[in-house]
């Protein structure tokens, strides 16, 4: 009940706020007008704007008549495209996902076979699209990601059919192993060093004798890496010699050599998976050019990640169930976040808003998605909710969508949550999918007819 | 076409893997000789508990004279996966019906796929000589 109201609130201040801003919308909003008049008023408005802009000679004639002759063309694409294209891909996804929850329902009733049979056709197309592609342009890095992806979802389903056992450090892994064919074929740096990190933690952490002795494999990285990068090459050399550590760290023989420098050996494969850890970091800041309070929100992430990943790996030996090492997560999400805040605060610095914002995001997301507690749903639900009002208010549509789009995921998380059974779950995706796409081929359908 | 034919060769390699590892698996699986072998509950604490049961071998109530060596090979299954992996409401009803054991008469056995000098196989879970799936319907039945 309070979350429909917050989510009224939000949708009236924004139709508010744009119809204060933008006149269009406010005659469509107010549906005195018929759809033609709208459209010559639409029409007449650019065609003002476009003679404006002539005569403050910012444009030539023969540029003005072209953008005329353009405007009387009808503009199917311009319409609400972005929108469009958002309903279509969300409608898309909920039917997808909605055919993967009824697969997930019926999986036991599902023969083994046919699973392995339907997992290799689509390994067989995947590689085979790969090769077409890499055969014509040399490039299809999307290509290489679903097929190395395919490669780990192939291990978990043999894993489950056999019953076979393993940590994920040794499916991290064999799947890296297997991948390395496509990252030869890769011309991302990116890649390739995420590539290299995964199989240095998977060598690293390992828990399996026999493939902790496979670190010499781990040779083949450094080599690839030097074919892009130097500097990765080096991140994963520091790897190499974690391996190496590792693997004698299991061998029998040399047990009593390592167990007298084991804090030296324990410091230097943490180092080398944090500096691993960090440069692939700061690689992704680079190629999502990220703001620099973006940066910081991503730095905390990640620290809070690797922290909680290596408290998880330190305590395995103690009693540990899934609430106590999500928790742990969660509490250090917060410590994490806590200096930045702190910091913020003493410097008076104008980001402060910016900064406490990001805290309690990380606070709420990390306690929402990952506790699950019903405190916490309420207080992720009231920061997005303040935040898309901010957003709103600030005119940053991108920003508003994220928080929005926040708002339904909690909600698609209480459905989760209160429907038992995962046939209903997926019947409901399945339903919701194909209403939003009838309802972006009805609405826009009517809306380019009558701008026409 | 020596470079189209190593293209093919290297990208096909890990389906290759993959479809071999497969294949060897379902190989042992299907030909070797089946054991069944008495197991007991195991406090699985770990991330993904739940989606699993984790067992331990009973030894003492296993019938060794099964085995081809005459005695039970206790070497072969010292370093086998221990866990079977089921549904997760199967796997929670397993689960309890395991931890109480000792207090409801209930025979727990995993059917194994054995070959002398290989890692066996576990192909199916068995509560009471009943497949795990047609003792829970019968349990609902009832």
């Amino acid at each position: 009940m309070i979350e429909t109201l917050l989510l009224l609130i939000i949708l009236i201040f924004v139709l508010k706020k744009q119809n204060e801003v933008d006149f269009i919308s406010f005659l469509k909003n107010s549906k005195v007008l018929s759809k033609k008049q709208l459209t010559q008023i639409i029409l007449s408005e650019k065609q003002f704007k476009i003679e404006r802009l002539y005569k403050q000679k910012l444009l030539s004639k023969e540029q003005k008549n072209c953008l005329l002759k353009q405007l009387e063309q009808p503009q199917k694409m311009q319409i609400n495209q972005k929108l469009r294209r958002h309903i279509l891909w969300g409608g898309a996804s909920c039917v997808f996902l909605g055919i993967i929850a009824l697969i997930a329902a019926n999986w036991q009733e599902i023969s083994s076979i046919a699973k392995l049979t339907a997992y290799f056709a689509v390994f067989t197309a995947l590689t085979a699209r790969l090769f077409v592609l890499l055969m014509k342009t040399k490039r299809a890095e999307l290509w290489l990601w679903l097929n190395i992806g395919w490669i780990f979802v192939g291990i978990a389903l043999i894993g489950q059919i056999f019953h076979l056992n393993g940590s994920a450090w040794d499916v991290l892994f064999f799947g890296a192993l297997l991948a390395t064919p496509f990252i030869y074929f890769s011309r991302l740096k990116q890649t390739v060093s995420l590539w290299a990190l995964t199989y240095g933690c998977g060598v690293a952490f390992g828990s399996s004798p026999e493939w902790a002795s496979l670190w010499i494999l781990a040779v083949l990285p450094v080599v690839l890496s030097f074919k892009n990068n130097t500097l990765s090459a080096w991140v994963w050399f520091f790897s190499l010699i974690a391996s190496l550590l590792n693997s004698l760290w299991f061998s029998q023989l040399a047990k009593t050599f390592v167990d007298t420098f084991m804090p030296l050996a324990g410091a230097w494969i943490f180092l080398s998976i944090l500096f691993g850890f960090v440069y692939v970091c700061r690689w992704l800041i680079g190629v999502c050019a990220f703001t620099k309070v973006m940066r910081s929100v991503f730095y905390i992430i990640c620290l809070a990640a690797l922290f909680g990943v290596d408290y998880s790996y330190s305590v395995q030996n103690v009693i540990l169930t899934p609430q106590k090492m999500l928790v742990s997560v969660w509490g250090v999400f917060l410590l994490a976040a806590l200096p930045f805040c702190t910091v913020g605060l003493f410097l008076k610095n104008k980001k402060i808003a910016y900064i406490i914002w990001a805290f309690s995001l990380i606070s709420a997301l990390s306690y929402t998605f990952i506790t699950f507690q019903s405190a916490g749903l309420i207080l992720a639900l009231l920061v997005f909710a303040v935040a898309a009002l901010f957003f709103a208010y600030k005119q940053k549509t991108k920003s508003f969508y994220v928080c929005l789009t926040l708002i339904a995921l909690r909600l698609c998380f209480q459905y989760f949550v209160y429907t038992v059974s995962l046939t209903e779950v997926g019947i409901g995706l399945i339903g919701i999918g194909l209403l939003l796409l009838c309802g972006k081929y009805l609405l826009f359908q009517s809306t380019v007819k009558g701008e026409v | 076409m020596k470079k189209r034919s190593l293209f093919l060769c290297g990208l096909f390699l890990p389906l290759f893997i993959l479809l071999s590892w497969t294949g060897y698996l379902t190989y042992t699986s299907l030909t070797a000789q089946q054991v069944v072998i008495a197991i007991k509950g195991y406090d699985p604490l770990d991330l993904f508990s739940g989606h699993y049961i984790q067992y331990e071998i009973d030894w003492e109530k296993t019938n060794c004279r099964q085995f081809p060596e005459g005695f039970c090979p206790k070497k072969s299954f010292a370093n086998i996966p221990r866990r079977y992996y089921l549904p997760e409401q199967a796997a929670e009803q397993i689960d309890r019906l395991m931890q109480a054991q000792n207090t409801v008469s209930v025979r727990f056995d995993m059917v194994f796929s054995y070959i002398k000098g290989r890692q066996p196989i576990a192909r199916m879970l068995l509560i009471n000589n009943q497949k795990w799936f047609d003792y829970l319907k019968t349990e609902r039945k009832n």
